[in-house]
């Protein structure tokens, strides 16, 4: 059996609304992330992936349930858990542009874990531009600002940010939906090489079934908040057991 | 480029040209009067406390431009000296409420939960008091006087700059540059300070700009009431007060302070249009 690098269990978020009561995000959702493996997880607009991925961040605590990693419980971790943790796993969203400070440079954002582990300035600098280089930009990129480039090229200073302090653990958030197709086969390509490249294990959201099936081993099917079913990616998309992943299948190929 | 559009783009560009120089022409008349109110001991033509009641009640003459009060003291130098009053115990009360109000409001919204209760319920309760009523209970209790007169006012203002800052806070806190920088190890403090302030810095900047004029009238109205600075400080509310009686008969001792802070109002005001219209071109 592999390591479980991410080991989720029994996750639930509720939402508590203002005047119509509560919403279920996630119901009773259980899964792992083995070592080296890339996990997709798929669904519709509302099925509870962008929440599935803040909880295994830590950026909003489950209602029940915990994320481990190692032997960590992301959402208890101390400021000093915490940064181990996020030396381990890092994140990558769906606005590449307003994943970054609008008042600040790429370089900037890309250096922040760096500067918050005490690295002296002329290291991190060399560093932040060995990133965008590895992340096919050039080093100049360092010094532009958000506005200033496409979203191509920003998702791709995203990737080099969420590498900086070289995590073991990628999560993945609908990274490559705002892009258009040929650039989404581009960040693709780079998120291959750079999987090989430095053993990266991934959590994969995306609710486009063709991207998890060139990217993914394994694949969860999220619906309303449930999994629906899970199984190695060739397996499941060639016989899908559940009518819901039958449809989905149906509807891009 | 179409016509239109070339056009457009042309015309954008004559208000942007025109929006620097009103920037400009404010910003130096307001840097002129805070210079001014600075030095105004240096610039003073004569001792604005020295009486002469030989000379009292003269109309505006060459010796005194603006003429003389009742203890026959030169209105001009007592309305260059009043500016020192005016202006900077006004500055520093907007640059006091703007930095407190801001700071609370920038924690509740980070925090949420009692805390933001507690300080959001303070200051609504803050906001209930009228200002002018507020004014005499801290007048009663404290004194009268410029500092107590200010004390009051900012009880009552800043609540509006916490609201704000608040309200911004939290819709930054939900955008994701915000968790990639907690992501990437940011403490609480630094999402504050690096992050989140800078991003909502130019609203609370424009309201402040806005304020300055605000807070001079009530200053300025405080000390008209007797609240504020008093006499023979020189202060324009108190000088205006002063010579309501003879309004008829001497009209520049009322007139000189009330266009003195007519003057300077207008200038700040003008300003803080300007500032708002350069921050955000849109509206």
């Amino acid at each position: 059996m592999r390591k479980a690098l991410i080991k989720a269990e029994s996750l639930s978020k509720v939402f508590a609304g203002k005047n119509k009561g509560e919403t279920r995000a996630l119901y009773d959702v259980s899964f792992e992330l083995y070592e080296g493996e890339t996990l997709g997880i798929v669904g519709e607009s509302g099925s509870g992936k962008s929440t599935l991925a803040k909880l295994v961040c830590g950026l909003m605590p489950p209602s029940s349930g915990s994320v481990w990693v190692g032997r960590t419980n992301v959402g208890k971790a101390g400021r000093k858990e915490r940064l181990e943790l996020y030396a381990r796993m890092q994140m990558v969203f769906q606005d590449s542009k307003g994943s970054f400070d609008s008042r600040r440079t790429l370089g900037d954002g890309i250096g922040e874990s760096l500067r918050n582990r005490k690295l002296p300035k002329e290291e991190i600098r060399r560093r932040v531009e060995e990133l965008l280089t590895d992340c096919g930009l050039s080093g100049e990129f360092a010094d532009r600002y958000p506005r200033e480039v496409s979203g191509g090229e920003c998702q791709r200073a995203a990737i080099a940010r969420a590498l900086a302090i070289k995590p073991e653990i990628l999560i993945l958030d609908e990274a490559t939906s705002a892009l258009d197709v040929t650039v989404q086969a581009q960040i693709i390509g780079l998120l291959k090489r750079l999987r090989e490249e430095r053993g990266l294990s991934i959590l994969f959201i995306c609710h486009n079934i063709a991207l998890v099936q060139q990217f993914c081993d394994r694949v969860l099917v999220l619906k309303e908040g449930r999994v629906l079913e899970s199984g190695m990616t060739d397996e499941l998309l060639s016989s899908p057991q559940n009518p819901y992943t039958r449809a989905l299948i149906e509807a891009v190929f | 480029m179409s016509r239109v559009g070339a056009k457009r783009a042309r015309v954008q560009g004559m208000k942007k040209d025109y929006l620097k120089i009103r920037l400009f022409l404010f910003s130096a008349l307001a840097v002129l009067l805070i210079l001014g109110a600075l030095f105004s001991e240096q610039i003073c033509p004569c001792d604005p406390y020295g009486q002469d009641l030989a000379k009292a009640l003269q109309a505006p003459n060459p010796g005194h431009l603006m003429g003389t009060d009742a203890y026959g003291r030169d209105m001009l130098s007592r309305v260059i000296a009043g500016s020192k009053v005016s202006i900077l115990s006004t500055l520093s009360l907007v640059a006091f409420i703007a930095v407190f109000g801001t700071a609370a409001g920038v924690f509740c919204g980070y925090v949420e939960g009692l805390p933001d209760s507690v300080l959001m319920r303070i200051s609504d309760l803050c906001l209930a008091f009228p200002g002018l009523v507020f004014a005499l209970a801290v007048a009663a209790i404290l004194g009268g006087g410029v500092l107590n007169a200010a004390i009051a006012l900012a009880a009552i203002s800043w609540p509006k700059y916490a609201r704000l800052a608040r309200s911004r806070t939290l819709e930054m806190k939900g955008r994701s540059f915000i968790e990639a920088a907690f992501l990437s190890g940011d403490t609480d403090l630094q999402l504050m300070t690096r992050h989140i302030l800078p991003n909502i810095a130019g609203p609370i900047l424009v309201t402040a700009m806005l304020d300055i004029g605000t807070m001079m009238m009530e200053l300025a109205g405080l000390s008209f009431l007797g609240l504020g600075a008093q006499p023979p400080t020189a202060e324009w509310g108190s000088m205006m007060s002063s010579g309501r009686s003879m309004l008829q008969t001497y009209p520049w001792v009322v007139l000189s302070p009330g266009l003195a802070v007519f003057a300077t109002v207008a200038v700040f005001n003008l300003l803080g249009d300007t500032v708002r219209d350069y921050l955000d071109p849109g509206q």
